[in-house]
């Protein structure tokens, strides 16, 4: 076919054949081969379909700069052939076909192009009425692929690396930066997104031996060097703060962190612009270079160059080494600069045109490119009238220009200027530790994107603390890289601009005159750049289309946006292994034993409940309520948050963190406590347990544990006390044993003297039960005669074994979350952030007696002077249903209804089988809080449902069963 | 990610960081009108520029000060407090 | 009253997997998870340590107070030492230090019972203790871990606190006969998961689980004849 002799560094591997279907046909290429070199290497140059108007398209740029070869491959969507490497077994079929590439129904979209104007897409869902109908056309027509829900889950780890240099790039420019980084004593880490590294180095050549070597010598030094690490088939594909970047391969991403980035990404080829520049076989210059010296495949036979630069003469000495004839040099330039490669050329017969352009390409039967018409252009690029000229030719090269692949040196927050000598963006701000070297930066000539290498990466050394920055004088161009027109004017149109989007020309001037003459409105109308190449093929000739309309230059115009990422990065690498911290009880293992149900509470799993064969969740919850009130119930509070403060200003740090008093409470005590934000707003409670006289235990709630240490630990360090801090809640274990045996059993395994007059209520003693040495705390929220119990967590389990061995006789039963919140529903105590929100201040709730206003200061107490003085806004109140109520049954956050107006919400509420009623507290207006007032609830469905205000605690209202019975 | 330096622990990523939030004169508690006291507690400055703000290393529980320049988005020092004077 | 029987805070992630179980230093703990724990040792094997007696103190104090109790302390922030018995001294951010006693060692027992003076304040450690070693450790390291941990290795004396799969750590890397590899602490209460997540990947790694036995010397550090593996015969 077309494959031609052993290139020097070619990819390929010719003593393994790959064997593939492409649209139900066999194929055989090389290992190493891209799906695309194989194909063209066999002939099937026809290989995918455009987006839009489902035209034939070949090989544009052989760089994932376009999107002319999308293919799927079984499961695999949105495989760009021109890079995907070939592999064994390959079933590739293009997208975007209907019923096949070479009978693709739509391809008749083309004769209709007028009814898809520029702004199709933005019109036709402008309306909302028409938007369905549109969505489920569009859906059906222009999917990239097909699904398959069936997919294999695959993992693919994610990882964190570090390096002093972060070279992005492996051409020339990169390598020399490489190795002058490494020279300096940096660490180096150097990627491309090429299978193989070398870039344009190793395909740009001319013909000329020397200019490979040169690269090839680079390569060899930085694959040798010990602080080098070299990492193909890798993207850089996006630039974040501090530099931070992702690192894509086949497997997975890393996520680099480097002291310093050197952007050496090159720049990518732009198509010239006539008419029918999609045919398969016009392609860029450097796609031709690519394919010769990558794959050793022969691009054409017979080609023209299309050039207005010096890298065009390069590609045509490139083809004649690859066998092909020369059929044309068209330069669009009126005056040739003179070099070696001119003259080569010359010398060898070819023709040589100045002055001269492509007019139209033209099809042959198979839909390829079979010929091509040249036109004289004048100074203005404007076509000479009666200059056409036919010329057969398999092959059309197209080297006019370039743009900087700058990509990440925007995203790193580079500022960009337009050199009109090299018709360019290059970076004139770089941010720190960001630097560019080579075509990216404006350099052209090998030479001196080599020095300009050793200067980047001898300043990025620097930066990274490694050498000095030097000196190094990188030559000027001698000629411009890129032609400010590269745009060939015709009456027919198809002169495309964006090949992902099938923009032709004159959808820029429509979308102008529309008056959607900025980049961004451009872009966002025209759809310019949106394709999945992302603009790297068409950016900067819109831009330069939109500056010649509207009369600007390129830098007035400027440039639109770059995202992340560089290139599209599949799904499953960025999900990745997802980490989701739990925080686990060292009782876990024992309530999942006993059949509990768990609860995420913060970052704690706990029991909601402890499930019972044939029992439902809410009679589970009752019967473990039930038997705290009859016999004794044990439940694991160790999820509170643990502190202790300790030190002669200990008490002195708690006045002043929480709204009550510590500082005249007894060693053997403990207190209710209190904490307010500096708006007075209520933002945790716990106990307050004076263990010595200058050592308080302290808990807080179990979603505040954190914060609130942490807190707590910034104000220690603001106020300089004397005592110290220390977090506790992992270290030590509570279990709360409650129900009137709850004496009983505990008399059974310590010698504390458990009598009222020893340890009376809200009383704390230090003792050992089960032979471990705890703290015990006579509590009462669940309202029943109780222990909590601290021990170090690594006795946790031990001790629970012995309670409910202990327990046994008494008829001990473990009970969840849930049981809790109903028993202290039924004494009416409020739960902060259930009960509370955001806004609630101690006086609305009924806690005045838990703010002492007399103290020097606490958190909050200046607001809750000022809060004290103004009228409530609302009330937190106890209600009931009426005994019989059978009806639907209010939710927490049912919203209480007065006069149609919203006059309060529930914020708990449940069914006490100890009251007989449904129970609940809600916030009312101070007007309903008297005991006796009826509400309105409003349920889910929009009804009524009526309650009554009533006096709390629900149940035992005087506390007697916390108190030693007389 | 970004990146903050902990005076005592070093350059870690923003992660391991908690943000408190500006330092701000406390206005006297006793001496104080109520207005000027509301506007302490719920006003704040979110005008771009240098800020001394209180951030935490979590891991290791490590308050200290850093200077943040909130236009250049750039940390420009962190030191522990009272070590600044 | 005989100590009751410690228990580690990985138990619950452990008992379903664990093969044989010893005891050390009071604390039950897997003596083996199964035949190929000396292979996953080689490339990424996750040891459970807990059972090692700890204590801690911090305070402007602590330091003193140390060195008073007979225990040398690291002088920089953020180091650590072994003392000639084996126990491991670490000083966690300025003031604060954390004593890992040898196998048999006392100090922590000491340090718990000793009364704290001015500006000493106890801090109880219930760590879950790991090891992390193996030649793909490291690899493992990098995929939980934003750390770099080649800061760790120059000087061998550094410790770092940082957070690992969304958990605050403390991690040093130690040098033995067996190659390098990594101590790491965390709440004991956030051990399971980090177990679990570490183990897990480990796994991808062709590494795992390895019980006491396979640990052999690693456990010990400085202490080769490992008095627990006489227990357990």
């Amino acid at each position: 076919m077309t494959r031609i002799p052993v290139m020097p560094d070619e990819w390929v591997d010719r003593c393994r054949v790959v064997r593939f279907r492409f649209e139900g046909h066999a194929f055989e290429g090389l290992a190493g081969d891209s799906i695309a070199s194989a194909l063209w290497a066999a002939g099937q140059r026809t290989q995918g379909r455009s987006f839009k108007y489902h035209r034939v398209r070949g090989i544009l740029s052989a760089a994932n700069h376009d999107v002319n070869v999308m293919l799927q491959d079984g499961p695999r969507l949105n495989t760009r052939g021109d890079v995907v490497a070939l592999r064994e077994g390959m079933d590739l079929t293009a997208v975007n076909t209907f019923g096949g590439l070479a009978q693709d129904r739509a391809r008749v979209l083309g004769l209709f192009a007028r009814f898809l104007p520029v702004g199709f897409y933005y019109k036709a869902f402008h309306s909302k009425r028409l938007f369905p109908k549109w969505e489920r056309l569009f859906r059906r027509i222009t999917g990239l692929g097909v699904l398959d829900f069936d997919t294999p889950h695959i993992r693919t780890p994610k990882c964190y690396d570090f390096c002093d240099v972060l070279v992005i790039g492996a051409g020339p420019s990169g390598l020399a930066a490489a190795l002058s980084a490494a020279g300096a004593g940096a660490s180096v880490v150097v990627v491309d997104e090429n299978a193989r590294a070398g870039g344009s180095g190793l395909f740009q050549l001319g013909g000329d031996e020397a200019r490979r070597l040169q690269t090839r010598t680079l390569l060899d030094k930085v694959r040798t060097h010990p602080r080098i690490r070299l990492l193909e088939a890798t993207c850089a594909a996006a630039c974040y703060a501090d530099h931070w970047l992702p690192l894509i391969d086949a497997e997975r991403m890393t996520k680099m962190r480097a002291q310093a980035v050197v952007v050496a990404g090159g720049a990518f080829e732009q198509p010239a612009v006539f008419r029918n520049n999609d045919l398969p076989g016009v392609m860029l210059g450097s796609a031709m270079q690519r394919l010769i010296y990558r794959y050793a495949v022969r691009p054409a036979n017979r080609a023209v160059v299309l050039t207005a630069n010096a890298d065009g003469y390069r590609v045509a000495l490139d083809l004649i080494a690859a066998g092909a004839v020369v059929a044309a040099v068209v330069d669009m330039r009126a005056v040739v600069p003179s070099s070696a490669q001119l003259d080569e050329l010359s010398r060898k017969g070819v023709e040589l045109l100045a002055g001269h352009a492509v007019y139209e390409a033209h099809a042959g039967l198979d839909g390829e490119l079979a010929g091509a018409t040249l036109c004289r252009i004048d100074a203005a690029g404007a076509v000479v009238p009666g200059s056409l000229r036919r010329v057969d030719c398999d092959g059309l090269a197209m080297s006019t220009g370039w743009a900087p692949s700058a990509n990440l040196l925007y995203q790193a927050g580079t500022k960009m200027r337009f050199d009109d000598l090299l018709q360019q963006f290059v970076p004139s701000r770089l941010p720190e530790g960001v630097f560019a070297c080579g075509r990216v930066n404006g350099v052209y000539q090998l030479d001196a994107r080599m020095a300009d290498g050793r200067r980047a990466g001898a300043a990025a050394a620097a930066h990274a603390g490694c050498g000095t920055a030097v000196d190094i004088t990188v030559d000027a161009e001698s000629e411009s890289p890129s032609l400010a027109w590269p745009v060939v004017a015709h009456p027919d149109g198809k002169n495309f601009v964006d090949f992902d989007e099938d923009l032709q020309v004159k959808d820029f001037e429509n979308a102008v005159q529309e008056g959607y003459d900025n980049i961004e409105l451009l872009k966002r109308f025209s759809t310019v750049g949106m394709g999945p190449s992302q603009g790297k093929h068409s950016n900067m000739t819109a831009l330069r289309i939109l500056a010649r309309l509207t009369g600007k230059s390129p830098q007035q115009v400027g440039t639109t946006t770059a995202r992340p990422f560089f290139h599209p990065v599949p799904l499953s690498h960025l999900a990745g292994r997802g980490f989701s911290p739990q925080r686990h009880s060292p009782l876990h293992g024992r309530h999942a034993a006993l059949g509990a149900v768990f609860m995420q509470a913060g970052a704690w799993e706990r029991p909601e409940y402890y499930a019972v064969a044939g029992r439902s969740r809410i009679d589970c919850i009752r019967a473990e309520a039930g038997r705290v009130r009859s016999a004794v119930g044990l439940i694991d509070v160790g999820t509170l948050g643990k502190l202790e403060v300790r030190g002669p200003q200990a008490a002195e740090f708690l006045n002043r963190v929480y709204a009550g008093r510590y500082d005249t409470m007894p060693v053997g005590a403990t207190r209710y406590a209190l904490m307010c934000d500096e708006s007075g707003v209520m933002v945790d409670e716990g106990v307050v347990a004076r263990v010595a006289d200058d050592v308080f235990y302290f808990t807080t709630t179990t979603s505040g544990a954190a914060t609130v240490y942490r807190e707590l630990s910034r104000l220690n360090v603001e106020w300089k006390l004397d005592c110290g801090l220390v977090n506790l809640t992992g270290a030590y274990a509570a279990m709360n044993l409650a129900g009137p045996a709850s004496r009983a059993v505990l008399a059974q395994l310590t010698d504390q003297d458990l009598s009222s007059q020893a340890f009376p209520y809200l009383g704390v003693r230090t003792g050992t039960v089960a032979g471990i040495a705890a703290r015990l705390m006579r509590v009462g929220f669940v309202g029943e005669w109780g222990y909590e119990i601290h021990v170090p967590a690594e006795y946790a389990p031990t001790l629970w074994d012995a309670l409910m061995t202990a327990g046994e006789a008494s008829g001990i039963a473990p009970f969840g979350v849930e049981a809790q919140r109903l028993l202290r529903l039924e004494k009416g105590h409020l739960i902060v952030s259930q009960d509370t929100d955001g806004l609630s201040n101690p006086f609305e709730v009924g806690m005045d007696w838990a703010v002492r206003l007399d103290k020097p200061f606490f958190t909050g107490k200046r607001s809750l002077q000022i809060i004290r003085k103004m009228p409530l806004k609302r009330r937190l109140v106890g209600f009931h249903l009426p005994e019989n109520h059978t009806g639907q049954v209010p939710l927490e956050c049912h919203l209480i209804i007065a006069d149609g107006d919203i006059a309060g919400r529930v914020t708990s509420i449940a069914w006490s089988p100890n009251v007989g009623r449904h129970i609940g507290l809600a916030f009312v207006l101070p007007s309903m809080a008297e005991p006796g007032t009826q509400i309105s609830i409003r349920v889910t469905d929009g009804a009524m449902v009526q309650a009554e205000v009533c006096t709390t605690p629900f149940f035992d209202p005087d506390d007697l069963r916390q108190k030693e019975s007389s | 990610m970004k990146l903050m330096t902990c005076p005592i622990n070093g350059t870690r990523p923003i992660s391991e960081f908690a943000y408190w939030g500006e330092i701000r004169p406390v206005p006297d508690a006793d001496t104080c009108s109520d207005a000027q006291w509301a506007d302490y507690v719920f006003n704040r400055n979110g005008a771009p520029g240098v800020k001394k703000e209180w951030w935490c290393h979590t891991p290791s529980n490590t308050w200290f000060i850093a200077e943040r320049d909130t236009e250049k988005d750039k940390v420009l020092r962190t030191w522990l407090h009272g070590d600044d004077k | 009253m005989n100590a009751p029987l410690r228990i580690s805070p990985l138990h619950d992630v452990q008992v379903s997997h664990a093969a044989r179980w010893t005891q050390a230093e009071g604390m039950q703990t897997p003596a083996s998870f199964g035949a190929d724990d000396a292979a996953k040792l080689v490339l990424a094997g996750i040891g459970d340590l807990s059972f090692r007696r700890r204590a801690g103190v911090k305070g402007a104090g602590a330091a003193n107070w140390l060195n008073a109790l007979g225990i040398a302390t690291p002088p920089r922030h953020n180091s650590f030492l072994h003392m000639d018995d084996g126990t491991l001294v670490a000083r966690l951010g300025t003031t604060e230090y954390l004593i890992e006693d040898a196998p048999g060692g006392t100090h922590a027992d000491r340090i718990s019972a000793a009364t704290p003076g001015e500006r000493i304040y106890p801090v109880p450690r219930f760590d879950a203790a790991l090891l992390i070693a193996g030649t793909r450790a490291p690899e493992l390291l990098r995929q939980t871990c934003a750390f770099d941990f080649d800061r760790l290795l120059p000087d061998g004396q550094a410790l770092a606190m940082t957070s690992m799969a969304g958990v605050g750590i403390t991690v040093l890397a130690l040098d033995g006969p067996a190659g390098p590899h990594f101590r790491l602490w965390c709440d004991g209460t956030w051990g399971g998961y980090l177990w679990a997540t570490l183990v897990e990947v480990a796994g991808d790694l062709g590494g795992g689980a390895v019980g006491l036995d396979a640990l052999g010397s690693l456990a010990g550090q400085h202490n080769d004849a490992s008095p627990w593996r006489h227990a357990n015969n």
